[in-house]
């Protein structure tokens, strides 16, 4: 707990770095217009705290952040921290379904890829995972609008809900569930792939191992072997995967809501570029942070629940 | 005397390291001849390179140029219709190519460059700059790497050189990674410590002996990074932090997403380059994952093991 702690501050150290060392500099962005009088550069200075020293600048950033205190968005004008909440719970939504479709059908997938290794649907099912794999997850949002919603007309082009700053609630769940399809199976289908190659993988290697010729020697079916002790063997492959690749989901998350205008997090990141605003981007970027730090924990917890070495030591 | 005997022996090392790599490279040919899928992929890889090298005897317009009304479908005269203002996209498609293979390959490069330091740095001194840059690789793999590329790419203005800059930051970890363990078990073969023990310097070591050792897995290393780096710069054009006067593939996909031809239906402007990025990709990793079996045979069967 206090290394993930450690680490965040450090990330958050990292991005005060990124954005005020860097060339493309806030305050030059902010003062930069050659008409503005020196001494209303000076004010403007001294109002945002960026006249002090710069370790004192980062002291006070880092006291603000364990505050919740993240800035004051250029474009709502509205703290950021506030915005961050309100979004999560749509990117939530949206991400949790589409994660678990996408990990379900890549184990179908794999497990079944891994079952009839070297056979045909083997190599059918991992080529297919691999263009899964290599699909641009914005490029697929765009085919399927295009196909689904333009020319089927089956599903809305984007949004979350049909009436434009309506929150959902349990008298809206249907329209949200008819926007909430497209995304999610998109999204669902694509990273599908990526979990499918893992799982076939790993499922091959195990199904080499001794203990698996002693479970068939002890007469277990071959659906029982893999079940009992392939499947377990193989899954921490996927879990400590998941681990490293939540940079991976959170790249889905803004591909998917930016193609899909879905109001979450992913679409508030690609409207914080084309807005320029520079204290929403740093919000999101420590948000992003403190999610992989948290999801190493829970995968760390899980990994131990599943493999009894980890847990004696 | 001595000294002549030096340069001789020093010579005949030379001579003997380029002998290993032709040796090692007719391997590498024989082992790829054998995978049907690695060779087509190389092919594919090639013809790319081809096309991104040459794009003036392939593009049938110039790109930039005006050639027909705004969103002509696909015709005899343009074979992939014209974008929102009527300049031809098979044009537009083959000089993306070569901004996408650029971008890619030099950050593909500077990744391996950056992993290539780290890696031979930690593995091969270790103490405590090997400990701090390990430390830092640990940190780099915390900090979740598209936004991480966003954020670099957005605060460096946008441009050729710091996409690619961004994009290496993004993916440096994984050759460090893989480069720090090969050069863990190198540093205790028999022969490295024989050389320690008669008095070769570290450094000479580390330039004659680890280096070239090593050489094989950064190649790999440095292909799979290329299937890495082209998605990255399409997903960073796609957001808009291309340089907006250079075509990419990534670009056409913004202006496509950008301009309407996503919303009124005009699928000849964004579903070519997207294939093209998808098959792209697919090649680079055919080929990577080849090249890394073949040069690093403890890796078998680990599928895309550099995800």
């Amino acid at each position: 707990m206090i290394k993930a702690f450690i680490m965040i501050i450090l990330g958050a150290v990292f991005s005060f770095i990124l954005f005020r060392i860097l060339p493309g500099d806030p305050a030059k962005a902010l003062t930069g217009d050659p008409r503005l009088p020196l001494e209303t550069k000076k004010v403007v200075f001294k109002m945002f705290g960026l006249d002090r020293p710069l370790h004192e600048q980062l002291f006070i950033f880092i006291c603000n952040l364990l505050t919740g205190n993240l800035g004051i968005s250029f474009q709502y004008k509205l703290p950021v921290s506030q915005i961050l909440m309100e979004k999560l719970t749509n990117t939530l939504i949206l991400l949790i379904p589409a994660t678990v479709l996408s990990m379900l059908l890549g184990i179908f997938m794999g497990l079944i890829a891994g079952l009839f290794n070297g056979k045909l649907i083997d190599k059918i099912i991992t080529s297919i995972a691999t263009l899964f794999w290599s699909t641009p997850s914005f490029w697929g949002g765009m085919v399927a609008i295009t196909i689904f919603a333009i020319n089927m007309r089956l599903f809305p082009p984007g949004g979350m809900l049909s009436f434009y700053g309506a929150s959902p609630s349990l008298s809206n769940i249907g329209d949200l569930l008819w926007h909430l399809f497209l995304p999610m199976l998109t999204y669902g289908i694509i990273f599908s792939g990526q979990y499918t190659l893992i799982l076939r993988n790993s499922l091959v290697e195990v199904l080499t191992e001794d203990f698996i010729k002693m479970a068939k020697a002890k007469g277990h079916t071959d659906f029982e072997v893999v079940m009992k002790y392939a499947l377990r063997n193989a899954s921490l492959g996927l879990v400590s995967m998941i681990g490293i690749n939540v940079g991976y989901i959170l790249l889905g998350s803004i591909t998917i809501e930016s193609v899909f205008n879905w109001p979450g997090i992913g679409r508030l990141l690609y409207d914080a570029v084309f807005y320029n605003d520079y204290p929403l981007l740093q919000g999101i970027f420590i948000l992003f942070i403190i999610v992989m730090v948290a999801s190493m924990l829970v995968v760390d917890i899980l990994y131990s629940y599943l493999d009894p070495r980890v847990r004696i030591k | 005397m001595t000294v002549k005997k030096i340069g001789l022996f020093r010579n005949d090392v030379f001579r003997w390291r380029i002998e290993q790599y032709k040796k090692s490279l007719i391997n590498f040919w024989d082992d790829l001849k054998r995978r049907k899928s690695a060779l087509f992929a190389l092919v594919s890889i090639l013809v790319l390179v081809v096309i991104s090298i040459f794009p003036q005897f392939f593009a049938p317009n110039d790109p930039t140029q005006r050639v027909g009304a705004s969103w002509e479908p696909p015709s005899s005269a343009h074979l992939l219709g014209t974008d929102d203002v009527g300049r031809d996209v098979l044009s537009q498609l083959i000089y993306g190519t070569r901004i996408s293979m650029l971008i890619g390959f030099l950050s593909a490069s500077i990744a391996l460059i950056i992993g290539m330091i780290v890696g031979v740095v930690s593995g091969f001194y270790g103490g405590i700059i090997g400990d701090l840059l390990m430390r830092i690789t640990d940190f780099f793999l915390i900090i979740p790497n598209f936004p991480l590329m966003v954020v670099l790419a957005y605060t460096l203005k946008p441009s050729l050189e710091t996409l690619s800059l961004a994009i290496a930051i993004g993916i440096w970890t994984q050759p460090a990674r893989v480069l720090y363990a090969e050069v863990l078990s190198l540093r205790e073969r028999p022969y490295i410590l024989r050389a320690k023990v008669l008095g070769v310097s570290n450094l000479k070591i580390l330039l004659r002996y680890i280096i070239p050792r090593a050489m094989p897995i950064a190649f790999a290393m440095a292909i799979i990074n290329m299937g890495w780096a082209i998605p990255s710069e399409a997903f960073l054009s796609w957001i808009g932090l291309s340089d907006p006067t250079q075509i990419s593939w990534g670009s056409m996909l913004y202006y496509a997403f950008m301009r309407g031809s996503f919303i009124c239906g005009a699928w000849w402007h964004f579903i070519p380059p997207g294939i093209l990025i998808m098959l792209t990709v697919v090649a680079f990793m055919i080929l990577g994952q080849a090249a890394q079996e073949i040069t690093n045979p403890k890796l078998k069967h680990r599928g895309f093991y550099a995800l």
